[in-house]
């Protein structure tokens, strides 16, 4: 029988794999256009990393959830707090705004990050506003963790 | 023409990530309108390859290079090969890259055959793909040696083209017609529907091109046939008539075309060799004015074409100035034969 550790421990797996994922598609698809900039012109390595590593975010958003959840549950102090089916399914779903937002955020920031990339290397002195694009994508992503941390602490075990 | 110009969806083709991003900063390289402005300025050839230097990526094509016609065009011609060279060997890159090495391919292949015809050889080799050992083995009889499919029939064709009419413009023509009906199926297995409604434009803007060029220089309807190969987009017939009809009816076609920008006064065609420049000038801009909407888009292969295509107009216009400037030809006669650029 299932009980409610296991939905909880899918919440936290679900935050730390989706936002994830979302950061690993964002970071590739910034890489492979900074790739073909630097082939060019070595010397905006720096900007070229900062926009690359903005799409990073969403996945050490989904960790961060992720831990607060193993926390929440006493899995660090090797005593687990005993939780019900009911209080499992509310962490799993407290978990979801960071994965659904950290996926899909991370792959639109990594889109918005190349593009950016392609306007540094058109445009240099442009920096300050390129990065501006991609950190907009940011702001929901950082919403979303706000919201699972607040549904994570408005439940109780 | 109908084009589809519906702007595109966000969601772009991610494999053209890093090609976009190359792209993108080789686009700095590109002229514009001030930087041809500044190059006319030049008092003389020497100032103007200075100019040249002076653009990034460009620094380095002219050096050691003798200020000489020949010379200057092997350099531009050999930077330009050498781009498209990059982006050809970088998958997506080589779906698109293909349009714009049959040029090259296909005047190697003129130029291989017209020499072969004449009975001399080949010395000097210009850029290409082909193979030229193979091709030369499959001339000499080697029908064995393997070639791609497209090279054996244009070879054929145009060797039996030559057999009949006995003259080298057949060759061409039929080469042409081969170099043509590629870009054709091209436009076909073309995802992007820009880069489609794009080439399919080319391929029609060449048959204009084609009928007036042969309109002034007389060429008869029998030998034009050669180039032309069945598709929708240029009836055989109407192609036929406009090589003989009057003047007044050849404008009147463009217009049903929908291409009447092209005729440099509206509704008058010429078959005048300037009015001809004129309208080829129009040719180029409206095929650069086409591809540069989507050169903004993120993603996708259009900015990559858009590249290419934007450094081949670069090509013609930096030898137009430099060659002009060769010549000592007035700034406004030289500046009345240039292109638009890709950047304003």
């Amino acid at each position: 029988m299932i009980d409610g550790l296991a939905f909880a421990l899918l919440g936290s797996a679900l935050a730390i794999g989706l936002a994830g994922i979302g950061s690993a598609m964002g970071v590739g698809i910034a890489g492979e256009a900074g790739a073909g900039v630097l082939t060019e012109d070595p010397n905006k390595f720096g900007q070229i990393l900062l926009m690359q590593a903005l799409p990073g975010t969403q996945g050490i958003y989904g960790l961060l959830a992720g831990f607060w959840v193993l926390i929440k549950l006493g899995l660090f102090g090797g005593t687990p707090v005993e939780i019900n089916v009911a209080q499992g399914l509310q962490i799993l779903f407290a978990c979801l705004p960071v994965a659904i937002v950290g996926l899909v955020s991370g792959v639109y920031q990594g889109r918005t990050s190349a593009a950016s990339i392609g306007m540094i290397a058109r445009r240099p002195e442009e920096t300050g506003r390129a990065i501006i694009l991609p950190a907009m994508v940011e702001t929901y992503a950082v919403l979303a963790l706000l919201a699972t941390i607040l549904l994570l602490n408005s439940i109780q075990v | 023409m109908i084009t589809d110009l519906r702007k595109p969806s966000g969601s772009g083709d991610t494999r053209y990530a890093y090609l976009v991003g190359r792209v993108r900063a080789l686009e700095r390289g590109l002229l514009t309108q001030r930087t041809l402005e500044n190059l006319l300025r030049s008092e003389n050839l020497e100032q103007a390859l200075r100019g040249v230097a002076e653009i990034p990526y460009w620094g380095d094509v002219f050096q050691n290079v003798p200020p000489r016609i020949y010379d200057i065009d092997k350099a531009l011609v050999s930077h330009y090969w050498q781009t498209i060279q990059e982006i050809n060997s970088h998958s997506p890159g080589d779906e698109i890259a293909r349009f714009f090495i049959w040029p090259f391919d296909f005047s190697e292949m003129k130029l291989i055959l017209k020499y072969r015809l004449a009975g001399k050889t080949l010395e000097e080799t210009y850029p290409t793909t082909l193979n030229l050992v193979r091709v030369n083995r499959f001339l000499g009889g080697e029908t064995r040696e393997y070639l791609p499919d497209l090279w054996i029939k244009a070879i054929n064709d145009s060797l039996e083209a030559y057999e009949n009419y006995r003259v080298i413009q057949a060759v061409e023509m039929v080469l042409d017609r081969h170099y043509l009906e590629q870009v054709y199926l091209l436009a076909q297995e073309m995802e992007s529907r820009v880069l489609k409604n794009w080439l399919l434009a080319f391929v029609l803007l060449a048959y204009f091109r084609a009928v007036f060029r042969a309109r002034y220089q007389e060429r008869k309807g029998e030998l034009m046939r050669l180039l032309y190969f069945p598709q929708p987009l240029f009836p055989e017939e109407k192609f036929i008539e406009m090589l003989s009809a009057p003047a007044e009816k050849v404008a009147e076609e463009v217009d049903n075309f929908g291409f009447d920008f092209l005729l440099p006064e509206k509704g008058i065609f010429r078959d005048d060799p300037s009015y001809l420049a004129e309208i080829e000038r129009n040719m180029d801009n409206y095929l650069l004015d086409f591809i540069r909407s989507y050169r903004w888009k993120a993603f996708g292969p259009e900015p990559v074409f858009g590249f290419l295509w934007a450094q081949s107009i670069d090509v013609k216009n930096l030898r137009l100035v430099l060659e002009g400037k060769y010549f000592g030809l007035e700034s406004e006669k030289i500046k009345s034969k240039l292109r638009e650029c890709y950047y304003e």
